[in-house]
C-alpha cells in the first residue's frame, strides 16, 4: 500500500504534538471510561433487578389489612388483569440480639413449607428451605445474617404479638421484596437492626391467633389493565376487612430505594460525560486553531498544488479523529473494568441472587460516536475559516495585525506598566475571543472539580439538617398500638430517660385528583423540643394549630398550595379519607413527611388525645439499661436510635454516590491538567518568536517565563470566579437530575469544595507552568529567529 | 519616507587604525558541528579572527558558509564545539547560560533579517524593552531619533513599512550603547532603496557611536561600505581585506 504524502504528514504532526495529543486523549479516555463504567453499572443493576423480579415473581400490588378469611384471595383473583394473588400473614416484632445493645426490629412473613409457585419467592443462598412440622424453623434475610454473624443452626429470640419465641435459623435467603431491607416506617435500609424472617404459615397463625385468616395480600398483574383500576378494585374488596389501602411498586420501600440508586446513576452516566465531551471539543478547537494558524501557508501551498478543500479538511479531521480514537481505545477497557468493579461492589449491598453484567456494544459505540462526532464538528468549525481562503491569501503570512485596543486608551496606566506587562495586556485584549475561550476552558476545569465535590456537600447538609437540626432525641420508640396521651409520662420514668415527648406517625396517602403520594403524617406537640421542623436552609417552622404542613417538593409535584384543602387517605387499620387545609409548605430535603398538630391529627383520626410513639432524650450512662428494658417491652414495636439511623443514612450515599464521586474527582483533575497544559503549550507556541527575541535582547529565562506565565495568569485569575460560578451551575443540573421522592439534593457547595477545586487548578497551572518553563529553557533562539514569524 | 540621512554619513569616514585600536574579540580556532539526526554537519571548521573596536566588518559568503553561526557565537547565542572566543579578556566559551544572557544584555545588539519586533508593542515600547534593562542607555526617543524614526514613536509594527520596522529594530539594538552590533542580513527582506536607508542607519551608528559592527550579507555590493571584509566559504575564512575607503551606503548599487 502506498502511503500518501498527506498521511505521512499526519503521522509527523501527531508525533510533533504528542504531549498535547496525549493530554487530549486522556481527557477523552476519562470521559468515555466514566460513561461506559457508569452506564454499564446502571444497566447491570437494572438487568439484575429485572431478572430477580421475574424469576422470583415479585408482586405488583400489595395491601395490608386487619384480618380477612383466606378465601378473600379467590375474590381478588377475579379482578380483571390480576394473574396471581397470595394472602399471607405478616407481623412485626422486636428481636433480642445478645451482642446488639439496641433493640432490633424483625419482620415475620408466613410462607408455605414448599418452595416455588408463589409470589415474592425467596432464593435460598445458604442452608435449606423450611421443613413442614418444624414449627420454629425460620429463614433469615442475607443482609441481616451477614451483619449479625448468623448462620443456619443459630437461634434468635424475638417477641411476636407479645409471645417470647426462640427461632431456629435453617437457611439464609434473598427476596425481591427486600433487595434493600428498609424497616417499616424507616427511610433507608438498616441491615444490622432490621431482620426479615420467613416462617411456616401455621406457626405464625398460631402466634397471631389468625388461623385460616390473612392480613397481607400480594398480587401480580398481567399489565393489560391500568394499575390504578386494579388498586381501586382491591381497595373495594378489602374495605370490609380493614384494608389499609393497596399500593404498587412505586410505593414499595425496597423497590423505591433500589430505583433511588439506579436513577441517579443513570443520570450521572449522561450528565457528567456530556460535560467531558464539551471540554474535549474545546481542547480540540484550541489545539487545532493553533495548528492551522501555524500551517496556514502550508495549506495555501497544498491548495495551490491542487489539493481539494475536501482532502485538506480530511487531513485535519483525521488528525483530530486519531487523537480522539486513541482516547476511546484507551478509555473503553478502563470503563468496562470500572463497570465490572462498580457492579460487583454494588452487588454487595443490593441483595440480588445473581448480578447480570453485560457489556452492550451499541451503548459503547454510541458513546464513542458522540465523542467523535462532537469533536469532528468542533474541528470543522475551526477549519472553515482557512479552507475558505484563496491559496494566494493563505500562502501570504498573516499581516502583523496589532492595532491599538481599548486598553491603549488608558494611557497613564499603560505608561506605568513595564513593556512586558503591556505585551500581556495587549495580547489579551487584542484577541478577546481567544482570551475568552481560554478563560472559559480554564474555568471548565475548575467547574468540573467542583461538580465532583458538591454531591458530598449536599449530603453533608442533608445529614446535618435531619440529624442535628431536626432530630434532638436519642431514640424513638414506636408502639404497637396508639395509647391515650394520659399515659405518655410513663416513659419519663423509664431508666435514664431525661425527657420524653409523645408523637403520632400514621401512614397516609395524599389524593389530588387522579394523582396521589404516599406520605407519613407526623403529629407533634406545639412545644416539641426533641423533634423540630427545619428546612434545608435551617429555617425552623412551628407546627400549625390547624391544618397540615406539607413538603415543598411534594406540593410542587402535586400542585398543592397553602390555603387549599387536601384529601388524605388514612392507611392504618380503618382506611378512611379525611380533609384538611394546607397551612404551609416546608422545604425538607429528606422524605415527604406531612406535619400536623398532635391533637388536630388525633381528632382527624377520630382517636383524640392519643399518641403512637415517643421521642426520648436519654442519659448516655444509662442507655444500655434502657435498651434492655425496651427489648422486653411487649408494647414497643420498634426502637430507632438517632445514632444508628444517622450511620445507616450516611452509609447509603457513601456507598453509591461516593464511589462515583471519587472517580469523577480523579477524572476532573485529569481534565484540569489537560486544559491548563494545553493552554500553556499553545501560549508558548504563539509566543515563541517574541520570547526568543527577548532572550536575544538579554532577558533572562526567568524574565521571559514571567511574561508567558503572566499571560496565562491574567487568564487564569478571572477563570477562578467564573469556574466557581460554572461549577455551581453544573451542580444545579445534577441536583435536579438526581432528586427523588426520598432525597432532594440541596444546592450547597461548601467553601472547602471551592477551595479544593481552586487548589487542583492551581496545582495544574503550576505543573503546566513547570513543563512550559522547561520548554522555554530549551527554546532554540537561533532557529526561532531565522524563521519568519 | 521622512528619512534624514545624517551629515556624518556623508563624510568619508575611515575606520579605526589597525595599529592603535583595541581588539574587542579574539576568536581562536573555533569549530562548530551540528548533529542533524545521524549526520554531523560542520558549520565552522577552524576560524581565527580578531575584531577591533569601532570597525565595521562585513561578513560575506554564500548560504551555508557559516556566517550566521560565527555571528551567533560572537553574540553569545551559541557556543562553539571547540576553540575559544575572548571578549575583552572574558572567555565566552567558558560562560554558562546566565553569563551569556548577562553578556548579551550588557554588550550586544542584534539586528535580524525579519526585524523580530514585538507586534503588541509600539516602536517606543519595543526600544524600551532594552532600555529598561540597561542603566547607561539612551532613552527610547533618543535611540529612535538616531535612526530617523523619532516621528513614529507610538506606531505599532503593523503600522510601519519593512524599512521602518528594521530601523526600529536597529534603534532597539543600539539603545543600550552596545559594544558590538551584530546584523544578520538586515536588508535581506528589503528592496534596494529601503535597504540603503537601513544600511545608512547602521553606518551612521557605527560612525557616531564607534560601535564595533558586524554585518552579514551574501550581497557582495554591500562589502564596499565596510572597513574590513571577511569572506567565508565552507566554514572557513577565505578572505580578509581592508577597504581603503568606506563607501557611503547611498552610493551602493546592486
Amino acid at each position: 500500500m502506498v502511503i500518501s504524502a498527506l498521511d505521512r504528514k499526519l503521522v509527523h504532526d501527531l508525533a510533533k504534538m504528542k504531549m498535547q495529543a496525549l493530554a487530549i486523549a486522556l481527557v477523552v479516555a476519562s470521559g468515555i471510561a466514566l460513561f461506559v463504567g457508569t452506564a454499564t453499572t446502571s444497566r447491570a443493576l437494572r438487568l439484575s433487578e429485572e431478572r430477580f423480579y421475574e424469576d422470583h415473581r415479585f408482586a405488583h400490588v400489595w395491601s395490608r389489612l386487619a384480618r380477612a378469611p383466606e378465601t378473600v384471595a379467590t375474590r381478588l383473583s377475579a379482578i380483571p388483569g390480576v394473574t396471581a394473588v397470595e394472602g399471607r400473614l405478616v407481623a412485626q416484632g422486636v428481636l433480642d440480639l445478645p451482642h446488639v445493645a439496641e433493640p432490633a426490629t424483625g419482620l415475620f412473613i408466613a410462607i408455605p413449607p414448599t418452595p416455588g409457585h408463589r409470589l415474592n419467592d425467596v432464593y435460598i443462598r445458604r442452608g435449606r428451605h423450611l421443613e413442614s412440622g418444624s414449627a420454629n424453623e425460620v429463614l433469615v434475610n442475607e443482609a441481616f445474617a451477614e451483619k449479625n454473624g448468623l448462620a443456619p443452626g443459630d437461634v434468635v429470640r424475638a417477641i411476636i404479638a407479645g409471645h417470647q419465641v426462640v427461632l431456629h435459623i435453617v437457611g439464609v435467603a434473598l427476596s425481591p421484596e427486600f433487595v434493600m431491607p428498609v424497616p417499616p416506617g424507616g427511610l433507608v435500609p438498616d441491615e444490622r437492626r432490621f431482620g426479615v424472617f420467613w416462617l411456616a404459615h401455621d406457626r405464625l397463625a398460631d402466634l397471631l391467633s389468625m388461623q385460616g385468616a390473612t392480613n397481607d395480600i400480594a398480587i401480580r398483574v398481567s399489565g393489560t389493565e391500568p394499575e390504578a383500576g386494579i388498586i381501586a378494585a382491591v381497595d373495594r374488596e378489602l374495605e370490609p376487612y380493614g384494608g389499609q389501602g393497596a399500593f404498587g411498586r412505586t410505593s414499595h420501600p425496597s423497590h423505591v430505594m433500589l430505583e433511588d440508586h439506579i436513577t441517579p446513576l443513570s443520570a450521572l452516566a449522561v450528565v457528567v460525560p456530556a460535560i467531558f465531551i464539551g471540554v474535549v471539543v474545546f481542547l480540540i478547537n484550541v489545539v487545532l486553531s493553533r495548528l492551522i494558524t501555524t500551517e496556514r501557508s502550508q495549506i495555501g501551498m497544498m491548495k495551490a498544488f491542487g489539493y481539494s478543500n475536501t482532502s485538506i479538511a480530511r487531513h485535519y479531521l483525521l488528525l483530530v479523529l486519531s487523537i480522539i480514537s486513541g482516547g476511546i481505545v484507551f478509555g473503553v477497557p478502563i470503563g468496562v473494568w470500572m463497570g465490572q468493579f462498580m457492579s460487583d461492589w454494588f452487588a454487595t449491598f443490593f441483595r440480588f441472587p445473581v448480578l447480570v453484567f453485560r457489556l452492550e456494544l451499541p451503548m459503547v459505540v454510541g458513546g464513542a460516536a458522540v465523542m467523535l462526532g462532537a469533536s469532528a464538528l468542533g474541528a470543522l468549525w475551526t477549519l472553515r475559516g482557512v479552507i475558505d481562503l484563496p491559496p494566494v491569501v493563505a500562502m501570504a503570512p498573516p499581516a502583523p495585525t496589532y492595532r491599538p485596543t481599548v486598553i491603549d486608551r488608558f494611557g497613564l496606566i499603560m505608561h506605568l506598566c513595564a513593556p512586558s506587562t503591556r505585551m500581556i495586556l495587549r495580547s489579551v485584549t487584542r484577541h478577546p475571543g481567544r482570551a475568552f475561550s481560554t478563560a472559559a476552558g480554564l474555568s471548565g476545569a475548575i467547574a468540573i472539580v467542583i461538580l465532583g465535590g458538591f454531591l458530598a456537600d449536599a449530603i453533608d447538609r442533608i445529614i446535618d439538617v435531619r440529624f442535628r437540626a431536626q432530630q434532638k432525641q436519642d431514640l424513638s420508640v414506636v408502639l404497637a398500638q396508639a395509647r391515650s396521651l394520659e399515659t405518655w409520662r410513663d416513659f419519663e420514668s423509664l431508666p435514664g430517660v431525661r425527657l420524653a415527648e409523645p408523637y403520632r406517625a400514621v401512614s397516609a396517602r395524599l389524593l389530588v385528583g387522579e394523582r396521589f403520594q404516599d406520605v407519613r403524617l407526623i403529629g407533634l406537640e406545639e412545644s416539641s423540643q426533641l423533634r423540630l421542623i427545619v428546612d434545608k436552609n435551617y429555617r425552623t417552622m412551628s407546627v400549625p394549630p390547624e391544618g397540615a404542613l406539607i413538603n415543598a417538593w411534594l406540593g410542587a409535584q402535586l400542585g398543592l398550595r397553602p390555603g387549599q384543602q387536601v384529601a388524605i387517605e388514612i392507611r392504618e387499620r380503618q382506611r378512611r379519607v379525611v380533609n384538611t387545609r394546607i397551612a404551609g409548605v416546608i422545604d425538607e430535603p429528606v422524605g415527604t413527611d406531612v406535619y400536623m398538630n398532635l391533637r388536630t391529627l388525633g381528632r382527624l383520626l377520630e382517636e383524640p388525645n392519643t399518641f403512637s410513639a415517643v421521642n426520648l432524650f436519654v442519659d448516655p450512662v444509662r442507655e444500655l439499661e434502657l435498651f434492655s428494658v425496651l427489648k422486653r417491652a411487649p408494647q414497643a414495636l420498634g426502637v430507632e436510635t438517632r445514632k444508628i439511623a444517622l450511620a445507616n443514612f450516611r452509609a447509603m450515599p457513601d456507598e453509591s454516590i461516593g464511589f462515583i464521586r471519587r472517580i469523577e474527582t480523579i477524572f476532573a483533575i485529569i481534565i484540569a491538567f489537560g486544559v491548563v497544559y494545553n493552554t500553556a503549550r499553545i501560549a508558548v507556541a504563539e509566543r515563541a518568536h517574541e520570547l526568543a527575541t527577548l532572550r536575544v535582547l538579554g532577558y533572562t529565562r526567568r524574565e521571559i517565563s514571567a511574561v508567558l506565565l503572566g499571560e496565562i495568569g491574567v487568564l487564569a485569575v478571572p477563570a477562578i470566579p467564573i469556574g466557581c460560578a460554572l461549577g455551581f451551575g453544573l451542580s444545579v443540573i445534577v441536583t435536579s437530575a438526581v432528586s427523588t421522592d426520598l432525597l432532594r439534593m440541596p444546592l450547597v457547595v461548601a467553601p472547602p469544595t471551592y477551595a479544593f477545586a481552586i487548589l487542583v487548578f492551581a496545582a495544574a497551572a503550576l505543573g503546566s507552568a513547570l513543563v512550559v518553563r522547561r520548554r522555554l529553557d530549551h527554546l532554540d533562539l537561533v532557529h526561532v529567529l531565522k524563521v519568519r514569524e | 519616507m521622512g528619512v534624514h540621512v545624517h551629515e556624518m554619513a556623508q563624510i568619508d569616514v575611515n575606520g579605526p587604525s589597525p595599529a592603535t585600536a583595541e581588539t574587542v574579540f579574539r576568536v581562536t580556532a573555533i569549530t562548530k558541528t551540528y548533529r542533524m539526526g545521524d549526520m554531523q554537519v560542520a558549520a565552522l571548521r577552524g576560524v581565527d579572527l580578531s575584531l577591533l573596536a569601532g570597525e565595521l566588518v562585513v561578513l560575506l559568503g554564500p548560504s551555508g558558509s557559516g556566517k550566521s553561526t560565527l555571528l551567533n557565537i560572537i553574540g553569545g547565542l551559541d557556543v562553539p564545539t571547540s576553540g575559544q572566543v575572548d571578549y575583552r579578556g572574558h572567555d565566552l566559551t567558558a560562560a554558562d547560560d546566565s553569563a551569556l544572557t548577562r553578556y548579551r544584555r550588557d554588550h550586544v545588539g542584534f539586528v535580524f533579517q525579519f526585524y523580530n519586533l514585538v507586534s503588541t508593542l509600539t516602536a517606543r515600547e519595543n526600544v524600551a524593552l532594552v532600555t529598561d534593562l540597561s542603566e547607561r542607555s539612551f532613552t527610547p526617543e533618543e535611540a529612535l531619533d538616531l535612526v530617523g524614526m523619532g516621528h513614529r514613536l507610538d506606531h505599532f509594527p503593523s503600522q510601519l513599512s519593512g524599512g521602518e520596522q528594521q530601523r526600529v529594530a536597529i534603534a532597539r539594538a543600539i539603545a543600550k550603547r552596545p559594544d558590538v552590533l551584530l546584523c544578520d542580513e538586515p536588508t535581506g527582506a528589503l528592496d534596494i532603496t529601503t535597504g540603503k536607508v537601513v544600511l545608512s542607519a547602521i553606518a551612521d551608528i557605527n560612525a557616531k557611536l564607534k560601535t564595533t559592527t558586524v554585518l552579514i550579507t551574501h550581497n557582495a555590493a554591500i562589502a564596499a561600505m565596510a572597513d574590513r571584509v571577511l569572506q567565508l566559504a565552507d566554514g572557513r575564512i577565505v578572505g580578509d581585506q581592508r577597504n581603503a575607503r568606506r563607501a557611503v551606503p547611498q552610493e551602493l548599487q546592486w
